[in-house]
């Protein structure tokens, strides 16, 4: 199996991203330098622990993170870097080339709007010039499109049910029929029936719409499922790069082969037996290890890990991995 | 099911009022076994005199007469007379509500408007400058006493620079019609900047706090993302759910301030309820107190009740809970 050639030009490219948020005593670097491609119509699964960096890189590619925090890097978006935009253009540049579903399921609708409203104010914003009655279609449509039924539309948040409310979202999101989706922990909030079901909606949408997807969360497991390829962070960085079920398959990385087995292998009596789990907490961002940051908690670790800063390197046909033990092929 | 629940807390509001008529009754009754003798206290009263008295003030009978005859007669809302002016309690009353509804009204909305205005502009720009002055500000003035605040007032600005009357609700040489309305609104300046001063520091300081609540809330995030202005994320999203508590407030609040204003009226000698509350204590005009109490209970009840159903109007989420 090999890698499907990868299109010219990238709808997103991140380069060099480093983000540092204001801290008291000093600046927390939360992620620290990270370069990723995405076609249009690509899916792109981002994976790593909570505290890898993973919401503040999709929070990054907005402009979404708290004042204060320093960006530097290129976040082009359609060949337009949008750390570099202006206020005016950076506002019309949200929501109608790229947008976002939050993690917070529960509690990203305003919860004294009505939802149709809210949706409404995106399509307004943005198509001023669009009349009340092609709005209120697009509405219907989009609720539709996520199963709801249109006149839910004057429904507060609170009368839905967590799914719904996470369907409500990602019809917000297509408001504006933006080419990129940026879902951040989308599932996180649901249990497992509703995830399914939100997952599926998400492949149906990304295939019918040639949406294009960046995937954030922590379950590996469910990146497989929707994701051709997956990168895996670790500490403010990339560690592993490639096509999701590969890397699923035969990690390059230590820390991605500990996370691919901390998923329960369902029905594998085993697994029961002795779960495998990553031991040790991810690094505090402020007193990050020196070299390679997983060295403390890696079961391969080489004498020299701690003194080595190892990037990413060639690991396979389209697969990258930043591990002293990966020999460029 | 929502109607039922407004007739309910309709129903609960009633009731607490009822306990308040009956609880006034003892109030009054432990405070003074015999009021006749009190009021003509030195005076050479025959017994006859004494019996036509009471029977006036309606003090003959056993308690249980007395009590039975009170709630009928409230039910009617015949509160009694006054012992000093001899007027009906209500009328005396009613007629010195107005200018305490004008005064109290006024500084009730200057003072939630520019509080929640201050609350606003120092949590949208929280630790900046504006935010350390106003909110200083705000806390200074909320914990002065409303009547050193009034003192303070009158002397440098009615007293010392004499721009402001010294008090009164008018000049009794001027005229009738604009002229006379203009005079009182001269006249209303000094106690109602009063009011407004101690108590908008309370709305800034919660609509401050409830501001940056809301300003957490992923929502905001998401209107953010939207391509929103500042403003508008602000102003349509933010501020509409940071300010549930603050309305609440504002509605419990003009039930108190009814009777909070007993000290700022007396300063300023503002003929409303709580200058007529003063000079009954010292009377004491025990059927006119009695008549202040219920009708101050009887505003915190309807204030409370109003917060209540208009919490429900606001906030969807307590409407169908």
């Amino acid at each position: 199996m090999s890698a499907a050639p990868r299109p010219a030009a990238p709808l997103l490219a991140v380069r060099g991203l480093a983000v540092t948020y204001a801290g008291s005593g000093g600046g927390v670097p939360a992620v620290r330098g990270v370069s990723l491609d995405l076609a249009p119509g690509e899916t792109l699964g981002l994976a790593g622990e909570s505290g890898c960096g993973k919401s503040t890189l999709a929070g990054a590619i907005l402009r979404l993170l708290p004042r204060g925090t320093a960006v530097t890097g290129e976040v082009l978006l359609d060949g337009e870097d949008v750390l570099a935009m202006r206020p005016g253009r950076l506002r019309a540049v949200r929501w109608t080339e790229a947008s976002i579903v939050l993690q917070g399921a529960l509690h990203s609708l305003n919860p004294v709007q009505r939802i149709g409203a809210q949706i409404v104010e995106a399509i307004e914003l943005h198509e001023p010039r669009l009349g009340r009655g092609a709005v209120r279609a697009r509405v219907a449509e989009l609720l539709e499109l996520v199963g709801i039924p249109a006149d839910r539309a004057s429904d507060y948040p609170h009368r839905l049910s967590g799914g719904q409310r996470q369907r409500v979202l990602i019809a917000l999101a297509l408001a504006c029929r933006p080419r990129l989706l940026i879902a951040d922990e989308p599932t996180t909030a649901l249990d497992v029936m509703v995830q399914a079901q939100v997952l599926r909606l998400l492949a149906r949408l990304q295939e019918e719409l040639g949406l294009a997807v960046l995937f954030v969360t922590h379950d590996l497991s469910t990146l497989a499922a929707v994701c051709r390829r997956i990168a895996v962070m670790y500490a403010g960085r990339i560690v592993e790069e490639g096509p999701s079920d590969e890397v699923f398959r035969a990690p390059a990385h230590p820390y991605t082969r500990a996370l691919a087995a901390a998923f329960p292998v369902i029905g594998d009596p085993a697994f029961r037996r002795h779960p495998s789990g990553l031991p040790g907490d991810p690094p505090d961002p402020r007193e990050l290890p020196s070299g390679c940051p997983f060295h403390p908690r890696c079961p391969l670790a080489q004498p020299e890990c701690p003194d080595v800063d190892v990037r990413l390197r060639p690991a396979g046909a389209g697969r990258a991995a930043a591990c002293v033990l990966v020999e460029p092929a | 099911m929502n109607r039922r629940r407004v007739i309910g807390k309709i129903l609960a509001s009633v009731g607490t009022l009822l306990f308040v008529v009956v609880f006034n009754f003892f109030l009054f009754r432990v405070v003074e076994s015999d009021p006749v003798a009190n009021l003509y206290r030195g005076r050479n009263l025959s017994q006859e005199q004494r019996e036509e008295l009471r029977r006036e003030f309606g003090l003959d009978g056993s308690q249980a007469e007395q009590f039975a005859r009170y709630v009928v007669q409230t039910a009617q809302l015949n509160l009694g007379r006054s012992y000093v002016s001899n007027e009906p309690v209500a009328s005396e009353i009613a007629r010195r509500a107005w200018p305490t509804v004008a005064l109290v009204g006024v500084s009730a909305l200057l003072s939630a408007l520019i509080g929640i205005l201050i609350g606003i502009v120092a949590a949208w720009r929280r630790g900046s400058k504006t935010d350390y002055v106003s909110t200083g500000f705000t806390m200074t003035t909320y914990s002065m006493p409303d009547f050193w605040l009034g003192m303070l007032l009158l002397l440098v600005f009615a007293v010392g620079l004499g721009w402001f009357p010294v008090g009164g609700i008018a000049d009794p040489q001027t005229g009738g019609g604009l002229e006379r309305l203009i005079d009182q609104a001269h006249h209303i300046v000094l106690p109602a900047a009063t009011l407004t001063l101690a108590y908008l520091g309370e709305y800034a300081l919660i609509m401050r706090s409830s501001l940056l609540d809301t300003m957490r809330e992923d929502y905001l995030l998401l209107a953010r993302a939207k391509g929103l202005r500042d403003v508008a994320v602000r102003n349509r999203h933010a501020v509409p759910n940071a300010l549930l508590p603050v309305t609440t407030l504002l509605a419990i609040n003009i039930g108190f301030v009814l009777s909070g204003a007993i000290a700022v009226e007396t300063i300023f000698s503002w003929p409303g309820l709580g200058l007529a509350t003063f000079e009954a204590l010292s009377g004491p005009d025990l059927p006119m107190l009695q008549g202040l109490f219920l009708v101050f209970s009887a505003a915190v009840i309807v204030a409370n009740l109003a917060a209540d159903l208009l919490y429900s109007y606001l906030d969807p989420r307590v409407r169908t809970a």
